[in-house]
């Protein structure tokens, strides 16, 4: 799953600053990419707010 | 009396007894920066014609007994991110180099209220993030003081001044606090106002407070608390849960080792040690940390960052550019993570007065980074306040600190448990400089 997300990153990244950048924000954007699996498979309820 | 090496409880007393000039104060400490500075590198600005009117102001006040409050005549040294009114204010970038704020933070207000004399605006990273600034380690040049609060910690360190304000958005405070070998107290959130205070992420940042001893914390926490501290009675034994797994799994041998030896002699002391299990929720709490950091550092950035970006060091705009890319969803996500994850974490304290754990993985690394803050933030992203004692020194002779936590808006309790503790580990040692 991160490497989908990962892939949408960098299609982002490249669109918002250019394929050179977006190359050089790789390892950055991987990181991003497995935190963001981890956000969206958290359990979450809607009766967890207060 | 050699005034630099006062802690500030001791100074404050000195002055209120007559015994210390709030101006020959200012003057030994001035005198202090001019021999160390040069190793250190703490300070961005010091106006020294304004410190020594204001200490003249404060000396004029003393001599008629009239003390503005627990700070007076107390030179501090403030984070170069804290709006102070006719000050320059330069949030370590050159976006900034020229900004003299017309009002000073909250923060700042509140010491100046309370008889502080502002010594001068102390080294930030830039914008407060992980880009290593000029500052050293008093302890030892050739490694970090820590980030991002990297001068006040070193200034504190190196006797340049008593105590200092940083700020705190995952391990800004606590971990040069370790690094550098003296105490530090981040309180919960909304106890310290951060008003005209630069963000790095206005849901995660904390106003934090640096001195030698948990005394001065505390005299400092009342000074700048927007609402009076509760004090607690002491009971018979401090429960005090450690917990290994996670931040263990983060530490050195010699961090962990040294950990335990002072679990044990606190348990001897009359502490009931135990261990602590960190709730299922814990293991997501880093990614949502990081995910919120972004997102809010990207649009703190928004406006300013564009016409800039070339004067960004490379971490902070590696933020910035990749919170840029952040979704709203995942967001309001990492925001729930959070809400969960704090009322899972508070039912620790059912069990526990406080919680344990190292300050730092080890002791300061070299000057590439400004060190890993995977101690400090579950406790920032918690909101519970967090205090850092020193407790020993590494084999290679740097400070090792050790990190506990309170519940939430409880920290007149952490800070009676922190003088318990500190009395205990009887920590002396100072950097030769």
């Amino acid at each position: 799953m991160s490497t989908e997300i990962a892939k949408v990153l960098t299609s982002r990244a490249e669109e918002k600053f250019g394929k050179e950048r977006a190359e050089q924000l790789r390892s950055d954007l991987q990181q991003v990419a497995e935190d963001l699996e981890q956000v969206r498979r958290a359990s979450l309820e809607n009766d967890d707010e207060p | 009396m050699n005034p630099e090496s006062l802690t500030l409880t001791a100074a404050s007393q000195a002055i209120r007894d007559g015994q210390l000039s709030p101006i020959d104060y200012v003057h030994a400490l001035l005198a202090r920066i001019d021999r160390v500075e040069a190793r250190v590198r703490a300070w961005v600005t010091i106006d020294r014609e304004a410190v020594l009117a204001e200490a003249r102001r404060c000396e004029e006040e003393a001599r008629r007994k009239q003390f503005r409050g627990p700070l007076h005549g107390i030179p501090i040294g403030v984070k170069d991110l804290f709006y102070t009114k006719g000050l320059r204010t330069t949030v370590g970038s050159e976006v900034f180099r020229d900004f003299v704020p017309s009002e000073d933070a909250r923060a700042v207000q509140r010491v100046k209220a309370a008889g502080a004399i502002i010594l001068g605006k102390t080294v930030t990273t830039m914008f407060a993030n992980l880009d290593p600034g000029p500052t050293r380690n008093p302890w030892n040049p050739a490694h970090t003081p820590g980030g991002s609060s990297s001068g006040s910690a070193a200034a504190v360190a190196a006797r340049m001044c008593p105590a200092a304000i940083g700020s705190q958005t995952i391990g800004s405070v606590g971990r040069p606090a370790a690094f550098c070998g003296i105490s530090s107290l981040v309180p919960t959130q909304r106890r310290i106002g951060l008003s005209r205070t630069w963000p790095l992420a206005w849901s995660l940042d904390h106003v934090g407070i640096m001195g030698r001893s948990a005394a001065d914390l505390e005299i400092m926490l009342d000074a700048m608390s927007e609402f009076a501290v509760e004090r607690t009675r002491r009971p018979k034994a401090y429960r005090i849960g450690i917990i290994r797994d996670y931040f263990y799994a983060h530490a050195t041998e010699e961090a962990r080792s040294l950990n335990d030896a002072l679990a044990n002699k606190l348990g001897g002391a009359g502490f009931q040690i135990e261990e602590a299990r960190l709730p299922a929720i814990f293991e997501v709490a880093p990614a949502a940390l990081r995910t919120i950091i972004r997102a809010e550092t990207a649009s703190v950035h928004e406006q300013i960052f564009p016409p800039n970006r070339h004067t960004y060091g490379p971490r902070i705009r590696a933020v910035v550019e990749t919170g840029m890319l952040i979704d709203a969803n995942d967001y309001v996500r990492a925001r729930r993570i959070r809400r969960k994850y704090q009322g899972e974490m508070a039912k620790l304290f059912e069990r526990f007065d406080a919680l344990m754990t190292p300050a730092a993985p080890g002791t300061a690394p070299d000057l590439s980074t400004t060190g890993d803050p995977v101690m400090n933030g579950p406790w920032t992203f918690a909101d519970f306040p967090t205090m850092t004692l020193p407790h020993a020194l590494g084999g290679n002779g740097l400070p090792i600190g050790v990190q506990l936590s309170g519940p939430p808006l409880q920290e007149g309790l952490l800070l009676e448990l922190g003088k318990a503790v500190e009395a205990v580990i009887g920590f002396q040692a100072q950097p030769s400089l």
